[in-house]
């Protein structure tokens, strides 16, 4: 009975990240599912999402029955275990590992209280959804990066089956934490002394929120001062982003055009492998808002289409030294031509029309920059901005 | 078979010479061959517009043959919705692929390599349905496979392109383009509509646009160019959205730049103030004075 709920637990969870099931929205309450996830979200962007109300009980049932997320559900520890039984010899070889997961819990928490919930990507529901949303075409090296974290806990169980259940994952610990909490509520009820082994672990949980929270404030410095790289429409700025975005995939996956690629360092460390966006291929499109439906963390708002539309995540700059019109005196205007927002503006010059960009308009969708004739370089080009909201179409 | 007394063979033969020598130039008027003629039908409603524009042209059949296949290529390269006229309308082309096909063509067939993406720009054009409810085919052509990579041997600039197959290969060729203007081409009508059915635009773009709108052309000749004018974007083309006008007209004609220059006066201006229809009428593609054109006016 319970291996029969947990294979069909982990064929849903897939399908679920595969999102091929008409209602895109699903992969987000099965992330949602996972309480590190939406606790971890909205405590570090003081908003909560709608899906926290499925992760609430997960934690709330884990109270009274220990563990009982991981027994029944988790695709993740399903597979884990499977990888385990590869090699009975080394069962119990980690049993004598110190609790990290409980450790990486308290730093997770104690960035989250400061905004930047450190080692969030380390939720299994998050490394599972990697896994499958990141093969998507066109594939680019870091898709590899993304999807590389349920194999790397494969081949941990492999070698040191359960390590990674017990001794690492912060949503097995976020369920210890939930019992540990009722049973310590239930001891004051009965006026039963403290016993110093749960004092002692408290400590070390202690120093580890406190050393979370002192590393986010640093990391957060450090992403606040970066120019940002095109993060997709609703992201929170680059500080709170590049810490709450789970790197689950789930939004790359989403995207209709694929424009969304794991960075590789343009937002610097702490944006490692977040989602950017590469205007190599496609545009984003005016008449989508796919991406921002599926977050779990709330690292990306869910935006309305109209506000999504009025979402500048970019400006268009012009290199007037590759430009068609400007440079070579040309009847082009394509970035004109194709922008959805009267963005572009044009100057005679010569009698030719030539481009300059409103900036006000501008929302850096990219329309102009893949449509952009000019060779070998793009005339015009995307850069990054903090998020705003732009002026509105008026006709 | 029974015999034929020579009087009525050479009866016959003098007529058939005749047929031959004179019902090409009548149903298939070459541009230039004599005065060019761009019939104009004013109303609001589509179907009897285009009705009465095909009639005074001699009707469906001096365009397309039973069995033949039947190239349209309308303007549906923007995610963009009827009313706001950046694509043909709907109607029009619904009502064009039906008549073509009671005319007898074995299948219709609308190529448009778009602007926006494929399905939404067929969707919200409403060209998809249109298509779709009358029995036409209308597809984005794959890069790999729809193309053909053809000389131009009278472009001057565009020397060589890569023409979606269905508008080189094809029984009857007719264009439905949506007239509007256009930040690069100052208008796009009928001529510049073709840049649809190329692979590569940029091109164009890089070595001189009208130049290679007109050398295209040289290449690729509809039978019969209907403009579509019920509604034009007069400004912020060709995407839009823009300030409309309602000229309430379809501009038909086979001589591709006489329809170009009467669709152009629709926006208060002069057809040569359009760079592409003065390089094609210099280059004897059609006759873009209008002062030597026949302009026929009808209410439908």
């Amino acid at each position: 009975m319970r291996r029969g709920v947990r294979i069909l637990a982990f064929f849903v969870a897939a399908l679920l990240a595969v999102q091929v099931l008409p209602w895109r929205a699903a992969a987000r309450g099965f992330l949602g599912l996972s309480p590190v996830l939406g606790l971890g979200g909205a405590l570090a962007a003081r908003a909560a999402t709608p899906w926290l109300l499925l992760g609430l009980p997960v934690l709330a049932i884990a109270a009274f029955r220990s563990r009982w997320f991981c027994r029944y559900l988790c695709p993740t520890g399903f597979v884990a275990e499977l990888a385990g039984r590869l090699n009975p010899r080394a069962r119990g070889r980690f049993a004598r590992w110190p609790n990290a997961g409980r450790v990486l819990l308290a730093i997770l928490l104690g960035g989250a209280a400061c905004g930047f919930p450190l080692f969030i990507w380390l939720d299994p529901l998050s490394i599972f959804s990697g896994f499958f949303a990141a093969w998507r075409v066109p594939l680019a090296g870091s898709s590899f990066a993304l999807a590389a974290g349920f194999p790397l806990i494969l081949l941990l169980s492999a070698f040191a089956p359960n390590a990674w259940c017990q001794k690492l994952c912060p949503l097995g610990a976020a369920q210890d934490l939930a019992a540990r909490l009722r049973r310590a509520a239930a001891r004051q009820d009965n006026a039963a002394p403290e016993k110093t082994f749960g004092l002692d672990l408290s400590r070390r949980e202690f120093l580890g929120a406190a050393a979370g929270g002192a590393a986010a404030l640093a990391l957060r410095r450090t992403a606040a001062g970066r120019h940002p790289p095109i993060r997709p429409p609703g992201a929170r700025p680059e500080d709170q982003f590049a810490g709450l975005c789970a790197r689950c995939g789930a939004c790359l996956r989403a995207c209709p055009y694929g424009i969304l690629k794991p960075d590789l360092g343009a937002g610097g460390v702490a944006g490692l492998l977040a989602p950017k966006i590469d205007y190599a291929q496609a545009h984003c499109f005016e008449y989508c808002n796919e991406c921002t439906k599926v977050c779990p963390t709330g690292a990306i708002e869910r935006l309305a289409l109209e506000t999504k539309r009025n979402r500048a995540i970019g400006l268009a700059v012009i290199d007037r030294k590759k430009c068609i019109a400007w440079e070579y005196g040309q009847y082009c205007m394509v970035c004109h031509e194709f922008c959805p927002y009267l963005a572009i503006d044009s100057t005679e010059r010569n009698g030719v029309e030539c481009p300059t960009v409103k900036p006000d308009m501008c929302r850096g969708c990219g329309a102009c920059q893949v449509n952009c004739p000019a060779l070998p370089d793009k005339a015009i080009v995307v850069k990054g901005i903090p998020q705003r909201a732009a002026r509105p179409l008026e006709v | 078979m029974a015999t034929m007394p020579r009087r009525d063979f050479l009866k016959t033969a003098a007529a058939t010479a005749a047929a031959l020598a004179f019902a090409p130039r009548r149903l298939f008027a070459e541009a230039g061959a004599s005065a060019a003629r761009v019939v104009v039908a004013h109303g609001t409603d589509i179907p009897r517009m285009l009705a009465a524009g095909i009639a005074a042209l001699g009707g469906w059949g001096a365009f397309v043959r039973p069995g033949q296949k039947a190239t349209l290529k309308p303007n549906a390269g923007w995610a963009s919705t009827p009313e706001q006229g950046a694509n043909t309308h709907p109607q029009l082309v619904e009502e064009a692929i039906r008549a073509i096909r009671v005319a007898g063509a074995s299948e219709v067939v609308l190529p448009e390599n778009p602007c926006s993406p494929a399905a939404r720009s067929f969707a919200m054009s409403g060209i998809g349905a249109a298509a779709k409810n009358a029995g036409g085919r209308l597809y984005e052509p794959d890069d790999d496979k729809d193309f053909v990579e053809v000389a131009v041997p009278g472009g001057k600039t565009l020397k060589q392109v890569a023409v979606v197959r269905d508008v080189l290969e094809t029984g009857c060729l007719i264009n439905v383009p949506v007239a509007k203007s256009h930040g690069g081409a100052k208008l796009t009508l009928g001529l510049k509509n073709w840049m649809g059915s190329v692979r590569d635009r940029g091109f164009w773009h890089r070595n001189g646009l009208h130049q290679c709108i007109a050398d295209f052309a040289t290449l690729v000749k509809a039978r019969l160019t209907i403009v579509d004018a019920t509604r034009i974007m007069v400004t912020n083309g060709p995407r839009g959205p823009g300030e409309l006008k309602m000229p309430n007209q379809l501009v038909f004609g086979t001589d591709p730049v006489a329809v170009d220059a009467y669709a152009a006066t629709l926006f208060g201006m002069q057809p040569f103030a359009v760079p592409h229809i003065q390089i094609a009428h210099d280059m004897g593609l059609g006759c873009g004075d209008l002062a030597k054109v026949d302009v026929q006016h009808l209410e439908a």
